[in-house]
């Protein structure tokens, strides 16, 4: 095979997940996935190892390989043609609860050749209040269901034990239920797709295209740090109310085709939920050093491995299980970036989340409730467009649509005289309780209202109508340096 | 039935090179010329006039003075738009909502880039006003217009010196009456600006997608007035006495005084010929599925006709602004003929998007090109013939493509300059394939149930490889390929798409109210279509814009009715189709799903009597009497001795096998090994895939 005819069914592979994800998104039901991006489709080898990904937000950039490269150990030969596999646990390659994973295996002679996967954020999946930012929880219990591996389809078919069982464990199970049948379908038509590129052009090429294109991404990512220094330290924390102090010490070293990247000096594990499992510290770590590149070659197993992560035991960047995480990706991910930064004398990308507040009926007052992640605008940067690269493609709320749902008024959002933006929403109707969880150092969103706001079960806020909320977006200074790593 | 009675019509489309002329009699009879674009694009319009008035030996006024209708593709308001030349804007809006546009939801081109660059801001945020006024959900005011505020606005802007204001309320499109008050408080004020309100332009929920396509709606509105006004003047002035229409983004076409008020449905007035072109074409050529691409200098366009039936987007970007009105769905990538091959830093082949345009253009140009182009590619793997390019008018210089290829590709690669040619090649192809199949399958279409139709400088050159690439079975290349867009200029009828969003859950819709709604909408549009004389022959056409409860991506169901009335019984068929309809775009349905209702839809369709293009009869399959030589070719499969024919000589039934190329001025066609042509009654080559069947 000749390097162009491997680049070009390397692109066949991309384009499937663009597909795959582009299917997802139009059938997905979750806002989180809708709006927020929260989903990912990848094809990879029987090893586990990723060929090709498409993602709408960075935290996904390591969790799906993995995840199934978990996956692979656990079932070992235990993988048929028409099974579908499901999980979702931060402690299997995850990233945070609530996030699960569905795969199906592609066979070529007989053997498990690919697999095809869609990772995806569910609206909810048990836990201590509704939604998956959960910033009273200490531990991953209290955060999701832990779905460990199980098979959904077992040889073509449907294991509804399974699937009741999960749906058993949501608040919102017409939503998830929407959600896997999103996830079912682009998953089976990424695979079936790879099948008929085999059938097309044979496993040998395709596995050759497949080992080509890490091989490119390696090369394509170790170059991209070429003008950097070679070695340096940074540092980055942050003191959150209730959370205490969190610091990220990052050791960066480059010699030759070897990059290094030490994070063993940071915190240790975070006594709430201020954690990144290993999988998330390394999308922050492969999104702060490779931001420059990754709109330009594809995310796989060369990106992810170009760089060696040495993480530390029991680290706010490696947790000690069975430590919450949920809020990892907001507190912690933002730290790593701009230690890194530091060390690398570029640019943090991944900026303090944006002020958000968790919206949901009573609890205990519907069969059914979609907890609504609440955050009107998002932190904007001078002469930029759009928002953090934390949040990946996020879209804001349309205000004549907050408003038509019913439950929301959003009153104003315009940029105030420092960048920044500020919003101001009106709750609609009662019977609503709210959570805000931390945002690192942007201001939290603030409500005020007529009585007093009170806080029922430890962090969980009771709203009436007409409460009025608060958000305001700080500017994200992107530095005077152009040198974005 | 037709109105009109004069016996000439006119095409017009004007091109960034050339502007395309197509005259058609009531009998049939078609002449076409082209002629340089000029910077005022009205010049060329009438030196192509005049042009064309010389062909049949006439004069401009006296071909003009016997001329019903002129229809015209015009890129004013395009080009306005993607030059930022348009006008100065001032919007009025809600107040605490002045940045909407700004924001674009936060939107951005890139997922991982922190500092993409804002685009050009067409209404910066010192013209953007918010004034107290608010409506609710329900259509209540909470707070009245505040009019003095709206005053005091207005004359802030004119003082500015805007050319247009722009007016956005949040839910106007409930309840207009606030927009229509500020528009009456702006005439009184600063009486002769160009005013654009947002629920007249896009009556649909959304405030950023309905801010943006007013905004640019008055961005591109005086352009488009001024330029349609000075050519009817200039028509005029030459004996015109017929009627003008532009060519609308949705493939239809509209009076010129209509456009001026709904300037940014002709944002693609240009390529929405072409389409409408291919739907005609293909039809006479007896296939109902269409994909139709248009490779020319720097980019590859892609269409999808299905069962005759262009598709539509209401999501389209341009020139980083959203314009949600629906538009024909035409999918471009930077693949064109000037398109740069290079190595990047990894060592891997990349074709474009950079492009060397027509100048420097590719190498083989001569006109200071160095880097290699698909161009220089095509002459080197011997599809063009250097002595034959725009039928000869135009030298191509193979030695400097062949440097080109060497220095840039090959010695870098360490292979052949033939090899790195045949490697760049198949990159375009398959980025283009790749493209293709996206558009297809993002409708849940299979690309090989349809017929491909290959339009512009080059698409005929990669049709044949493109038909292999996506296992299509036949390609269409139209004998009115160069003046193809003006072709559908000639042809298209007249189409007025109306919008209303208005929520529902299906289950309790209530069917009067449905039914007025919908009388109101036609009545709209009917009046859009007033003051012309073509047609009196209109067609209704329903849709609903449905989804799941909880999904937050609709789909546009055309809604059949048997009458005037929508009945139950229509409702609960077309709720059917829903579910039909997204099983096939996503392979999932649920029948017990309850389905809400989002924005309902009406076009009207005023139907033209079309042109009747002469069939002409079958000759002799023999086609040895066109046959100019033979030269070698390098296929993806290897080299091989085409045959070369000269295209001015082929004749209806005329039969050819692959591999063979047909020149024509300003095309040549490839016959790919496997693959067999025929010239259809039409001139049309259409050209059956041997390898068809399966995606390759």
């Amino acid at each position: 095979m000749t390097a162009p005819a491997s680049q070009i069914l390397q692109n066949r592979l991309v384009a499937l997940c663009r597909e795959g994800a582009d299917t997802f998104r139009r059938m997905a039901r979750s806002a989180l996935v809708i709006h927020e991006g929260q989903h990912a489709c990848a094809v990879l080898d029987a090893n586990g190892r990723l060929l090709a990904q498409e993602q709408g937000e960075p935290s996904q950039l390591a969790a799906v390989r993995d995840t199934v490269r978990r996956l692979v150990d656990y079932f070992s030969f235990n993988i048929a043609d028409g099974d579908m596999l499901l999980v979702g646990d931060p402690y299997f390659g995850g990233t945070s609860g609530g996030y699960l994973t569905v795969v199906r295996p592609v066979q070529a002679g007989g053997d498990i050749a690919f697999f095809a996967a869609v990772r995806f954020a569910a609206v909810d999946l048990a836990g201590n209040v509704p939604g998956l930012l959960q910033p009273d929880a200490h531990e991953v219990w209290q955060e999701s269901l832990r779905v460990t591996p199980v098979k959904l389809n077992r040889g073509g078919n449907p294991q509804k034990d399974v699937l009741r069982y999960v749906l058993r464990n949501t608040r919102a199970p017409d939503c998830l239920r929407g959600d896997l049948a999103a996830a079912f379908a682009a998953t089976s038509r990424v695979a079936d797709k790879i099948g008929a590129t085999i059938d097309a052009h044979g496993l040998a090429a395709l596995t050759a295209a497949a080992e080509y294109g890490i091989a490119y991404a390696r090369s394509r990512a170790i170059r991209s740090l070429g003008g950097i220094a070679a070695s340096g330290q940074g540092k980055a924390s942050l003191v959150e109310d209730g959370f205490g102090a969190i610091e990220v010490v990052a050791r960066f070293e480059q010699e030759g085709d070897a990059i290094r990247v030490d994070l063993g000096a940071s915190s240790p594990t975070h006594n709430r939920s201020a954690n990144l499992t290993p999988s998330a510290t390394r999308a922050a770590v492969v999104a702060q050093l490779f931001a420059g590149l990754l709109d330009e070659i594809v995310v796989n197993e060369g990106l992810l491995d170009a760089v060696t992560i040495a993480v530390g035991e029991d680290r706010c960047v490696n947790p000690a299980y069975p430590a919450a995480v949920s809020l990892g990706w907001r507190l912690v991910a933002p730290l790593v970036s701009a230690a890194l930064a530091e060390a690398t004398g570029g640019t943090a990308v991944l900026s303090a989340a944006a002020p958000t507040m968790v919206v949901f009926d009573t609890v205990g007052s519907r069969d059914q409730t979609e907890p609504v992640q609440l955050s009107p605008a998002y932190r904007p940067a001078a002469g930029a467009a759009g928002g953090n690269t934390l949040d990946g493609m996020r879209v804001t709320p349309s205000a004549e649509e907050l408003e038509t749902a019913g439950t929301f008024r959003l009153l104003s959002r315009e940029f105030d005289d420092h960048g920044g933006i500020v919003a101001e929403v009106e709750i609609a109707r009662d019977g609503l309780e709210a959570i805000i969880p931390p945002t690192g150092d942007v201001n939290r969103p603030v409500v005020r209202q007529r009585r007093r706001l009170t806080r029922e079960r430890s962090n969980v806020l009771d709203l009436d109508a007409g409460a009025l909320v608060t958000f305001a977006y700080a500017r994200r200074d992107l530095g005077g340096s152009d040198a974005v790593r | 039935m037709a109105v009109a009675s004069r016996k000439w019509s006119l095409g017009i489309d004007v091109g960034g090179t050339f502007t395309d002329i197509v005259l058609s009699g009531a009998d049939g009879e078609v002449h076409t010329t082209k002629t340089p674009s000029t910077k005022d694009q009205s010049d060329g319009v009438l030196a192509g006039i005049g042009k064309i008035a010389g062909q049949i030996g006439l004069t401009l006024a006296s071909l003009l003075s016997d001329v019903s209708i002129i229809v015209h593709g015009t890129t004013v308001a395009t080009n306005a738009l993607l030059e930022y030349r348009g006008a100065k804007v001032g919007l009025i809006t809600t107040e605490g909502f002045r940045d909407e546009l700004e924001f674009r939801r936060s939107y951005k081109e890139s997922t991982f880039n922190p500092r993409l660059e804002a685009p050009h801001a067409i209404c910066p945020r010192r013209l953007r006003i918010g004034v107290p006024e608010r409506v609710d959900s329900k259509g209540a005011v909470l707070t009245a217009l505040d009019e003095t505020a709206v005053r005091k606005a207005a004359r802030f802007l004119a003082a500015e010196g805007v050319q247009a204001i722009s007016v956005c309320y949040l839910f106007s499109f409930i309840r207009p009456d606030h927009e229509r008050r500020t528009r009456e408080l702006i005439e009184e004020e600063c009486p002769g600006l160009y005013v654009s309100l947002s629920h007249e332009v896009l009556p649909e929920i959304r405030e950023f997608e309905r801010v943006s396509t007013t905004v640019v709606n008055a961005y591109v509105g005086p352009a488009i007035k001024s330029y349609i006004s000075h050519l009817d003047d200039k028509l005029r002035a030459e004996g015109f006495a017929g009627e003008l229409f532009i060519m609308q983004s949705n493939g239809g076409m509209l009076t010129a005084a209509e456009t001026t008020r709904h300037a940014v449905g002709t944002l693609l007035s240009g390529p929405a010929g072409g389409v409408t072109a291919a739907a005609m074409i293909g039809e006479l050529a007896g296939y109902k599925n269409l994909m139709t691409v248009d490779m020319g200098g720097t980019s590859y366009d892609i269409s999808v006709i299905a069962n005759l039936t262009p598709g539509m987007t209401t999501e389209s970007w341009l020139a980083r602004y959203r314009i949600a009105l629906p538009m024909l769905d035409i999918h471009t990538i930077g693949a064109g003929g000037g398109s740069i091959a290079w190595i990047d830093n990894g060592g891997a082949l990349r074709v474009g998007p950079e492009s060397a345009g027509s100048l420097p253009g590719p190498a083989c140009y001569g006109r200071g090109g160095t880097r290699p182009t698909t161009t220089d590619v095509n002459l080197i793997l011997g599809l063009l013939n250097p002595d034959f390019f725009l039928g000869g008018e135009m030298k191509l210089d193979i030695k400097a493509a062949t440097e080109a290829v060497r220095v840039h590709v090959a010695e870098p690669l360490g292979i052949g300059v033939i090899e790195a040619a045949q490697a760049i090649s198949e990159i375009v192809n398959n980025n283009m394939a790749d493209a293709s199949h996206l558009v297809t399958t993002r409708r849940g279409l299979d690309p090989r149930d349809f017929a491909l139709v290959a339009v512009g400088g080059a698409g005929a050159l990669h049709a044949g490889r493109q038909a292999e690439l996506l296992g299509m079975t036949s390609v269409l290349v139209p004998a009115a390929g160069p003046v193809f867009c003006a072709l559908g200029d000639t042809v298209a009828n007249l189409k007025v798409s109306e919008s209303r969003t208005h929520f529902g859950k299906l289950a309790t819709l209530d069917i009067a109210d449905l039914n007025a709604r919908f009388d109101e909408m036609e009545a709209v549009a009917r009046r859009r279509l007033a003051g012309q004389n073509v047609t009196d022959d209109f067609e209704l056409r329903r849709g609903l814009d449905l989804r799941y409860e909880g999904e937050v991506h609709e789909l546009t169901v055309p809604l059949r009715t048997r009458t005037r009335r929508v009945t139950a019984l229509n409702i609960d068929a077309t709720v059917r189709a829903f579910h039909d309809q997204h099983e096939q775009l996503f392979a999932h349905k649920d029948v017990n799903h309850p389905v809400e209702l989002l924005t309902l839809r009406v076009d009207v369709v005023g139907v033209r009597d079309t042109i009747r293009l002469c069939g002409a009869s079958f000759g002799s399959e023999n086609a040895a009497e066109a046959v100019k030589n033979t030269r070698p070719i390098w296929f993806s499969g290897g080299r091989a001795d085409a045959t070369v024919y000269d295209g001015e000589k082929l004749r209806p039934g005329h039969f050819i096998t692959g591999p063979a190329a047909i020149e024509n001025w300003g095309t040549t066609i490839i016959v790919y090994p496997d693959q067999e042509a025929l010239i259809d009654s039409y001139g049309n080559c259409i050209i059956e895939n041997g390898r068809a069947g399966s995606l390759q």
